[in-house]
Formats: structure tokens, sequence, C-alpha cells
């Protein structure tokens, strides 16, 4: 367990991090979420001690973690960095087994720790063990940056918004990966973004933060659905609703009758995907089942003019 | 090419002794820049302000001249190998410094920040972290040091260090293009040769790069320390200039001094340097004898007064040897040739206009086309004096003093200046006019010593006294031709000199 306790962080012009008070629950899959200057990184980097707090306290299992030897401390914490800093002279196997060997692991018990775990990612140990970090892909990059962190079985991993540089495939192949690994290997995780449909996928619980101050803290259902205030309201407000998200089938109200579909779409693709397809064609199909209507561009507009009128 | 292979035939002892001088001092240089600059630049990343003196620091170390640096270190640690590794570890600091420093600052931060977030203490970062990534900048930084110093090291022959730079200012004074370029050619294979392997290093692992360097130094050292540990213990140190005439004299010196004591081990340095490091060595007990002119004496090494100089016109070496008392110093009785300026045309030109003297030329003085050296024609006792003392006046040209015997030979000109115990006034079948009212300063060549050595050393003494009164100029002439022009060797030249003289009995 985790007790952030009065945790603030000021620098010459004013507080990052604003009397946050926090409990993360062994096991957890925690998410702290908020734009740039929400202070959620810089609270990430109170609880690795790379940043000292100007007051209060950072709790591991109730005792303080400046109570800890610095080194202890960090030897039990694993950190995934969104520059992802695999180690440019090293190859990836060396990446793996630096935290090991700075434990002091013997040889062998580290070469196979090293092997089960790019394993575990479906990455070949004798294809990919031998490469330089610049030879990989940048989603390869971060599964072997992620791989770095976990193999000592830490208590705990810290990801400073590890996914935000890597391209919209890779993010959605690498959540699934921490979802997966946080399943079996049941560790603690602490993950910052500012990215709301992450958070929302990833996370046991979720803390908004918003300019060094706390807006709200819990499952992803009560945040989305039940906003503490406006500002989290807003925040999640887009997510799930928004009119380009919506499913195909929405458009029925708006078929054009005479119009002859030039392609064809599933009922359950969303919105967007029939904007996509009404570049290049006068109209599409929306095949529902044995029923299909056909859409143009007058039945989107005609959709979203009537979103827009519910939201005023 | 074929001059460059029979340099290299006729000389390669001589070369594999300079390389390896060369390397030696290189290396040592090389390897206590690294120890002083890696570690500051170290430290440096973390106190950027010092950082940027130390830069500015080694930077105007650099623009130091090293003529000047050499000189500026002589009166601290003498001559030898001491300034020439000062000097040569001075100009390495600035390029390795700077490329450590830099390529420590370049680190992305983030890696320093995994680093500390992985719990590595300071020196783990250092070795594992750091030191690699800034590897390939840190190496470079080396090569360029690495290729500066092999370069700046050929002046170390200057002060009497060795190395290539000996065959290269050996060539320059011998006017023998091919030696200089087999000492330019060997310095920059060398140059070469190590930048691809420091290139090697890099590609090995830190701790591989580190080992090596740590053999090296243990191997340099060890050499170095079995040098001094072994170095016997009467031993006779005999330096002298460059050019072949010191290089004749000082192989008599020693052929005489072993013919009467076997068993003492007389060490020669020849091509040592120039005047004022050999004066310094003598006095700091870095050698034992060099010889000396009497005429420079008395102009750079002593300070006469007006009453000396005009008793030195008649006979310099009194005068000399009184004055270098005073210093401690003994400079034993003279040769008989003065090598001293001397006003040469060929022996054809003198016999047609039946020339013998200075003073002869006052009867051809408008038939005379001059090319002089630019020093004699503005010094006192050169062509101004050949005005005044001897009024005489003709047409003028300069000439670089390595043109003049040519030009002379080819008919360009008819009359020039030069050396009176110049090689070239036999090669070219040349004379030396009579300087028959003693306009010139008379240069007459002795051994120079310490007194004390002197005093402790009667029998060398009294083998070195057999040279006096011995030797003319144009004995001197024909043993320099014989070195110069026909590549012999000086210690056999001086050998046939001694036995024909009976100064040592001939070799069984």
């Amino acid at each position: 367990m985790i007790e952030l306790r009065h945790l603030t962080k000021e620098y010459e012009d004013g507080a990052v991090v604003d009397d946050l008070n926090l409990t993360i629950e062994t096991g957890e899959l925690f998410v702290l979420v908020g734009a740039s200057g929400s202070g959620k990184t810089t609270t990430l980097k109170m609880i690795n001690r790379l940043i000292t707090p100007t007051s209060g306290e950072v709790l591991f299992d109730g005792k303080p973690a400046s109570d800890y030897p610095i080194r202890e401390l960090r030897y039990n914490i694993g950190y995934v960095l969104q520059q992802i800093a695999l180690f440019p002279t090293m190859t990836v196997a060396q990446n793996i087994a630096l935290i090991p060997e700075l434990k002091h692991w013997p040889k062998a018990k580290i070469n196979k720790a090293v092997d089960d775990m790019l394993r575990r990612v479906d990455l070949s140990p004798a294809d990919y063990g031998q490469r330089l970090p610049a030879e990989l892909s940048g989603g390869e990059q971060q599964r072997v940056g992620i791989l770095r962190a976990l193999v000592s079985s830490p208590d705990v991993v810290l990801m400073d918004e590890p996914f935000s540089a890597l391209d919209p495939i890779a993010r959605t192949q690498l959540q699934d990966l921490v979802l997966r690994l946080h399943q079996t290997m049941k560790t603690t995780i602490i993950f910052v973004t500012h990215d709301m449909r992450e958070a929302l996928k990833l996370g046991d619980r979720i803390a908004v933060m918003k300019t060094g101050h706390l807006q709200q803290v819990g499952t992803p259902d009560v945040v989305a659905d039940r906003p503490d205030n406006p500002f989290v309201a807003e925040l999640f407000a887009d997510i799930g609703t928004s009119p380009l998200q919506a499913p195909a089938a929405e458009l029925a109200p708006f078929a054009q009758k005479q119009a002859q579909g030039t392609a064809t779409v599933q009922a359950i693709a969303v919105v967007e995907e029939v904007i996509q397809l009404l570049r290049v064609n006068q109209a599409v199909t929306v095949q529902a089942g044995s029923d299909a209507f056909v859409v143009t561009a007058q039945s989107v507009v005609d959709f979203l003019a009537q979103k827009s009128d519910v939201k005023e | 090419m074929s001059d460059l292979i029979s340099a290299f035939n006729a000389r390669h002892d001589q070369l594999w002794a300079a390389l390896g001088q060369h390397i030696q001092l290189s290396l040592l240089s090389l390897l206590i820049a690294l120890i002083i600059a890696i570690p500051l630049a170290i430290w440096a990343t973390s106190h950027h302000r010092f950082a940027n003196f130390l830069l500015q620091l080694t930077g105007i170390f650099q623009t130091i001249p090293s003529l000047a640096l050499l000189g500026l270190l002589i009166p601290f640690v003498g001559i030898g190998n001491a300034p020439a590794i000062i000097a040569l570890v001075i100009y390495a600091l600035l390029p390795i410094f700077q490329n450590t420093y830099v390529g420590l600052n370049e680190i992305d931060p983030s890696y320093e920040e995994a680093a500390n977030a992985f719990g590595m203490s300071r020196m783990q970062k250092l070795l594992r972290v750091e030191l690699p990534i800034a590897m390939p900048v840190i190496i470079s930084g080396v090569r360029s040091a690495m290729v500066l110093i092999i370069g700046t090291a050929t002046l170390a022959a200057l002060i009497g260090a060795g190395g290539l730079g000996t065959l290269i200012l050996l060539g320059i004074d011998r006017n023998d293009p091919a030696l200089t370029l087999l000492g330019a050619i060997a310095a920059a294979l060398l140059a070469m040769l190590f930048s691809w392997g420091l290139l090697w290093l890099q590609r090995l692992k830190l701790k591989t790069t580190l080992t090596t360097l740590g053999v090296l130094l243990l191997g340099v050292v060890g050499i170095y320390g079995y040098q001094a540990v072994v170095k016997p213990p009467m031993t006779v140190t005999i330096a002298g200039k460059l050019g072949s005439e010191p290089d004749i004299l000082i192989n008599m010196y020693a052929q005489l001094i072993q013919a009467e004591s076997p068993k003492t081990e007389v060490v020669m340095k020849p091509n040592f340097g120039q005047t004022s490091f050999l004066f310094n060595a003598l006095k700091s007990n870095q050698i034992d004898i060099y010889p000396e002119f009497t005429g420079t004496v008395l102009e750079s090494l002593t300070k006469p007064t007006a009453a000396d100089k005009r008793a030195a016109q008649t006979n310099s070496y009194p005068v000399a040897k009184r004055l270098l008392a005073s210093q401690g110093l003994t400079m034993a009785p003279p040769m008989a040739y003065n090598n001293t300026y001397a006003v040469v045309v060929t022996k054809k030109f003198a016999k047609a206009n039946h020339i013998t003297t200075i003073s002869d030329l006052a009867k051809v003085a408008n038939k005379l086309k001059a090319g002089f050296d630019l020093e004699f024609i503005d010094r006192q006792d050169g062509y101004k004096g050949l005005q005044s003392t001897y009024g005489l006046s003709f047409a003028v040209k300069s000439l670089d003093a390595s043109l003049r015997y040519t030009a002379l030979h080819q008919g360009t000109i008819n009359i020039t200046d030069g050396y009176s115990t110049d090689s070239q006034i036999r090669q070219y079948d040349l004379v030396a006019l009579k300087d028959d009212r003693h306009l010139f300063p008379t240069y007459q060549g002795a051994p120079l010593m310490k007194t004390e050595f002197a005093d402790e050393h009667p029998a060398i003494v009294k083998q070195l006294n057999k040279l006096a009164g011995k030797i003319s100029e144009t004995d001197m002439q024909e043993m320099n031709y014989e070195v110069n022009v026909q590549k012999k060797a000086p210690a056999s030249v001086a050998r046939a000199y001694l036995t024909k003289h009976g100064l040592i009995k001939e070799a069984h």
C-alpha cells in the first residue's frame, strides 16, 4: 500500500502539487490523469524520490519513503519513461539484465529471467536479445522498456506517459500488454497519462488532477458517469458520447431513400468511418443484419446538427 | 624516390631508434594527458562554471606556439624528455578535455533520469551508462590529441628529447630532402597507425579499452623505469649541435676517451639541439661535454666588456676561457680551424683574377655579382663591414642560405658568403678568401665542460687536448663533405682522421 499524505511540491512560481492525499492499494493499476501542468508527473517522481517534496510524505506500507536507503527504495520501484531511454550502447538483453545485475543476481538466474521476459511479450530471445535499441521500432523499444522495469519483480512500477510518443496501433498493443502483464504479475502499477481514453481503458481506479489539485478519485465508471465537478464532467464528456464515435445505425433517421450506395459498412461501424467513405462515394449503404439503408453527406450533416442541438 | 630508399637504407638503424623514442614520448604524453583531462572533464560536468574556465584555459594553452612553450619550460625543467612531455601534454589537454566534457554533457537527460530511477550509484552511472554513450566523442578527441602529439613531438628533437624530428632537422641542416622526407613520412604513418588503433579501441567494451590503456601505461612506465635503473654508473655524455661537423667532433671525443679508458661508457647525443639547449643541458649536468665555438661564447653565452671584445679580435680563446671560468665552466684549448663567415668564390674565378684575400676584391669590384644571405647583408661583421673595413662596394642580391652555393656553382652569381668549413666549398671546387683585415670574429671550436667535471676527470681532458691545434679548415671541409655528400658515417670519418694523425691507434 502506498499513501501520499499532504504531498506538496512548490517551485519559485508556485505550487505544482498542492496538498495531495491518495491511497494506492497493493496490486492496483492506478492511473493519474490530467492535462499538462496538472502535476501528475511531479507526483509520480516524488514517489521514487527523483523529486523531493516541499512538504508532506509518501508512505510505503506505512513507512515514509525518506526512511528507506534511496538505492534500496529504487531497486523495488520499476520505472518506464515516455522517452523510453533504453541505454543505446547496450543490447536488448543487457538493458533488461541491468537491474538484476545491480541487485547482484547470479548470472544464470539473470539469463533465464531475461529470456522468460522476452518470450512473455512474444519477442524471441535469440533474435531480439542481441539487437541494439536503435534496431527496434518505437513500439518494440517500449515493450523492452516495460520488461526492463518488470524483470526483477519490483513491488511497484511507475509509468510516466509511456505510450504518448507511439503511433495509435503500437499504443493499443502496448495498452493490452500492460493489462495482460498486470493480470498475470499482480504488480502495483501507477500510470500517468493525459489521454482520458487510455485512463478509462487501463485504470482499476483513476485520479483526476488539475493544476496540482486532486479533482476526483474512483473507478472508470464512477469518474465517467458521476463526475464530482464540471471539470471532470467536461474532461470525460466527449469520450464515448462523441457523435463521430456513435454507431452508424444512429444515422437511420436521416437515410436518403432515393440514393444508390456505392460502398457498404456494417451498422456497428462508427460514424467517423462513414464520413471517410463519403469522401470518395456519393452514397454509402449501412448494413444492419438483413435491413439496410443508404446515407449521403447530407444525412451526416443532419445527424451532427441534431447532436449539437442537444448539447446546447 | 630512389633518394628516399637510399636514405632509408643508410639510416634505418637511426630511423628505428628515432621511431622508438617518438612512440615512447607520444604514448607517455597521451597517457598523462588522458589521466589529467578525463577525470577533470568528468568532474567539470557537475561544475559548469569551472568547465568554461577550464575550456578557455586549455584553449589558451593551445595557442602558445610550440617553440615558445618549449623555450618557456627550459628554465624550469631543463632540456630533454621532461619539457617535451610537459609541452605535449599541455597541447593534448584541450581536445581530450573538450570532447569528454561535451560528450558527457550532450547525453540525453532521460538516460540520466532512467539510471537514477533504477538506483544506480554515481560510479555505476558513469561506467555503465555515461562513458559508453560518450565514448565515440571522447575517442575522437583522443585521436585529435594523438595526431597533434605525434606531429608536435617532432619538435622534441630541438630540446634533446630525440624522436623523428632528429631526422627532419638533420635533413634540413644538411640540405638532404630525402632525410627530412623520411622523418616526415614516418611521423605521418605513425599518426595514421595510432589514429586507426584508437578507432579500433572504440569498438571494444569499456572494460577492454581501460585494460588496454592500463597495459600500455605499465609498458611505457616500465621501459622508463628499466632505463633509469639499468644506467651504468660511470658514463660520460657527449652532445653536439645540429649538423655533420659537431657529429664528427663528438665521435672524435668519444673515440679518444675510449682509447684511453675502454671501460668508460660514452653516450653520444648527436643533433641534440641548438646552442642554448646544449648550454643549459651542460649546466644542469644532463650532458658532460659538447663542442662549442669561442665566437658563440663571446656573442651569446657570456657578457664580454668592450676591452674583452678588443682583446678577442686578435685571440678569442683566452677571453672566452676566462669568461666561462667565472661560470664554473672549462673550455679546453681549441682546434686549428676557424669556422667563421667566409667570402667564397670559385677557384677558377680566383685564379683568373689573381685573388687570394678579401682586399684583392677591390681590383675586380666592377665585375662582382654578389648573392648574400639577408642576415649577412645586414650584419656589421657582414657586408656592412666589407664596405667599411675593406672599402668594397659592389652589386648585391639577397639569396636564401640554402641557394647560394648552387647559384654560385651555376654562375648566376660569382661571389657569396658562407662558413669556412662548409662541405660545399670542397664539393663545388670553391675557395674561401683570406680575411686579411680580421673583419670576421673568430669561431674556434673546443670541448666545453663543467670545471668540476674537468677536475674530476683529468685523463679525459688530457685525451681531448690531443685535438688542440689540429684539424685545419680544409680538413673540416673534407670531412663534412664525406658525411654530407658521400654519406659516410660520422664515426668512421672521425676514426679515419684520428688514426691518420696518430691520435689513436689503428683499430684491430
